[in-house]
């Protein structure tokens, strides 16, 4: 059986804060506590989550900017940290990352073509002699000339900037590109233009997405299956349609809920629920989500409730779901 | 009469090329009561209408027109008596409230200053109403927390202080210019309902001002749309939700992929150094005419209280029709 094309094992990273005194040490604080997920070939995951969920940290530990203190990442079947350096750059060709800030990630003094091709660099001699054929398709791709290749960064919009970086992404022919926020940062008007980039590379060059996004309406446009995730753990996983229909989890439930939608006035002269009691679980122990769920019961605060399937291919990490 | 009546607003700007006219002929009137949104992308002049609102806009920029507090011209005030009506009558909160607050103050001083200073309130009385408008914005703990400093506070809980701060004198009038985009979804939907629950208690009028078109949309009564610092459509929420007049107004909804259509509008926003003579929507427009680069397309009514600034309306309602 072949191996899945990014699987994650229980993957643990803990960050310590800043000292309070100088005389101690600060405190850790799990980012990521035991999260565990496969995709395979063609079905993108989405992971959703909010600031302080541990959605970034998971995408530096995929990517490998970072070591995680427990757990593994396995691309194609292989730890990325234990393999030797000539077989990590094979395996990172077919890894790659776009980021959120289409205007940080460019260098502003390099030509789009020396940008797009960089990743080429890192290759063997043999893959570099068509360079420039090679920019200039993946330029296509996206949607941008060959002749962009001679213009610098600050001539293209913002969405065109992020489109180029896709075409970075894309020139080492990877099959998992992971995308933290990658529209985001842009106007309205313009994600568009990048999302359905996105999608018409997953069906034209068989690329799977890992896509870490805030917004529940990217998510469904792009991914297969969704993760949410909250402080540092997974609480819902299931195929993104039927996740964002009828969520199961209390906290997934809540990100829909609040999500904006085009309702004249929902927020308008409704009688509104009192604030939940906010009773904290015991250190250590409980659901993390237990001290915001409207619906939480006393063994919420004594007993953390483990990720497992509540319906046929849904799993959420709740007593009550 | 209005509490508030702003008529052909403009904001000029030098420039080594000349003036700039960054936001032109903006015009609405906004009862007690009521909730504006005004929505618009990066460049559109909604936070320049908002900042020009306040007095607040930066050095080198000139508001010209008309804007009435009360019946009352605010665009010809001096700074001193800007400075007695701001915290007032007229408050104003942002998008990073980290920015706005005093790192080195206890958050609880912070909300009594705008009583010390236009209530002349003794110190003892402002802390214990400081306190009280803690409270009232649904902090927990407010003896605690009027003793915290802003970075102990998470950003939703940052942004209920600058709000609370804003509602010590009672104004008349709050803007609020992006103040649940840094803000997570879940507590962006608190802010939300935490200030269509204190307009509808005190009866002030509230200006939304975002980049999210549907967060407008479930928050105020009226719309205000902005493109290149011009009107390009103005109406109550639920008559644009019907009809969307403006081609720009409807490309903005298709662009969300949440709706079945989902599609980019072509090009990028203008450039506000190189505004073209016309309607400044022309050339992203897919309904362009050469009349269009013209003059300013005048604002035609297409409904009751529901204007779109656009020569070619019948055009567009004929592909709102089809789609």
């Amino acid at each position: 059986m072949t191996p899945p094309l990014l699987a994650v094992e229980e993957l643990v990273r803990r960050y310590r804060r800043p000292r309070a005194f100088p005389w101690r040490r600060g405190e850790a604080v799990a980012a990521l506590s035991g999260v565990s997920f496969a995709i395979a070939r063609g079905r993108s995951l989405g992971i959703v989550g909010e600031s302080g969920s541990g959605k970034s940290t998971l995408a530096r530990l995929v990517m490998g900017f970072e070591r995680p203190d427990a757990g593994r990442v396995l691309f194609m079947g292989e730890d990325l940290a234990e393999a030797p350096p000539a077989r990590l750059r094979q395996l990172r060709r077919g890894l790659q990352m776009v980021f959120q800030d289409p205007v940080g990630s460019l260098d502003p003094r390099h030509r789009v073509g020396r940008i797009v091709g960089e990743p080429l660099d890192m290759l063997d001699g043999a893959a570099r002699g068509d360079r420039s054929a090679r920019v200039a398709a993946a330029l296509r791709s996206v949607g941008l000339g060959a002749s962009d290749a001679q213009r610098y960064p600050h001539e293209f919009s913002g969405g065109q900037r992020q489109r180029i970086a896709i075409a970075r992404a894309l020139i080492t022919r990877p099959a998992l590109i992971v995308a933290d926020e990658p529209v985001s940062a842009l106007d309205v008007s313009v994600q568009a233009q990048v999302l359905a980039v996105m999608k018409a590379l997953a069906a034209e060059h068989e690329v799977t997405y890992l896509l870490i996004s805030h917004d529940l309406a990217v998510i469904a446009y792009v991914t297969v299956d969704v993760a949410v995730m909250y402080r540092g753990a997974i609480v819902e996983t299931g195929p993104t349609a039927a996740v964002l229909e009828r969520p199961l989890h209390p906290y997934s439930q809540a990100l829909k809920e609040a999500a904006p939608r085009l309702v004249a006035g929902r927020r308008r002269h409704r009688t509104r629920p009192a604030a939940p009691p906010g009773e904290p679980a015991a250190a250590g122990r409980g659901c993390a989500y237990a001290e915001r769920c409207p619906l939480a019961q006393p063994r919420c605060r004594e007993e953390a409730p483990a990720l497992r399937e509540v319906a046929p291919g849904r799993r959420a990490a709740c007593h009550f779901p | 009469m209005a509490l508030l009546e702003v008529e052909a607003l403009g904001v000029v700007i030098d420039s080594p090329r000349g003036p700039l006219e960054i936001l032109r002929d903006v015009g609405f009137a906004l009862e007690s009561g009521r909730i504006l949104g005004i929505v618009g992308e990066s460049g559109s002049g909604k936070t320049m209408t908002a900042l020009a609102l306040m007095g607040l806009l930066p050095p080198g920029a000139r508001a010209q027109g008309s804007v009435r507090l009360g019946g009352r011209e605010l665009l010809r005030l001096d700074e001193h008596a800007l400075c007695r009506l701001r915290g007032d009558r007229v408050a104003m909160i942002f998008q990073e409230p980290m920015s706005a607050l005093n790192p080195l103050q206890p958050v609880g001083a912070q909300i009594a200053e705008p009583l010390r200073l236009h209530r002349k309130m003794p110190a003892a009385k402002a802390a214990a109403e400081a306190r009280r408008l803690l409270a009232r914005v649904h902090l927990p703990d407010p003896d605690r927390l009027a003793a915290a400093f802003p970075h102990q506070l998470s950003g939703g809980q940052r942004q209920r202080v600058m709000i609370a701060m804003a509602l010590a004198c009672g104004p008349d009038l709050l803007v609020a210019d992006e103040p649940t985009t840094a803000l997570d979804v879940t507590v962006q939907a608190q802010i939300l309902d935490l200030l269509v629950e204190l307009v509808e208690e005190t009866g002030m009028s509230l200006i939304l001002v975002s980049h999210d078109l549907a967060a407008v949309a479930e928050t105020a009564d009226e719309v205000l749309v902005l493109y290149g610092g011009t009107v390009v459509e103005h109406a109550p929420v639920a008559a644009m939700l019907r009809h969307r007049a403006h081609p720009y107004t409807q490309g903005l909804f298709a662009a969300r992929p949440a709706t079945g259509l989902f599609r980019a509008i072509p090009g990028s926003v203008p450039d506000l150094a190189a505004l073209p003579p016309g309607c400044r929507f022309a050339d992203r427009c897919p309904l362009a005419i050469a009349a269009c680069g013209d003059g300013p397309p005048p604002l035609g009514l297409v409904g009751p209280g529901h204007r779109a600034a656009c020569i070619r309306l019948e055009a567009a309602a004929a592909t709102a029709e089809a789609s």
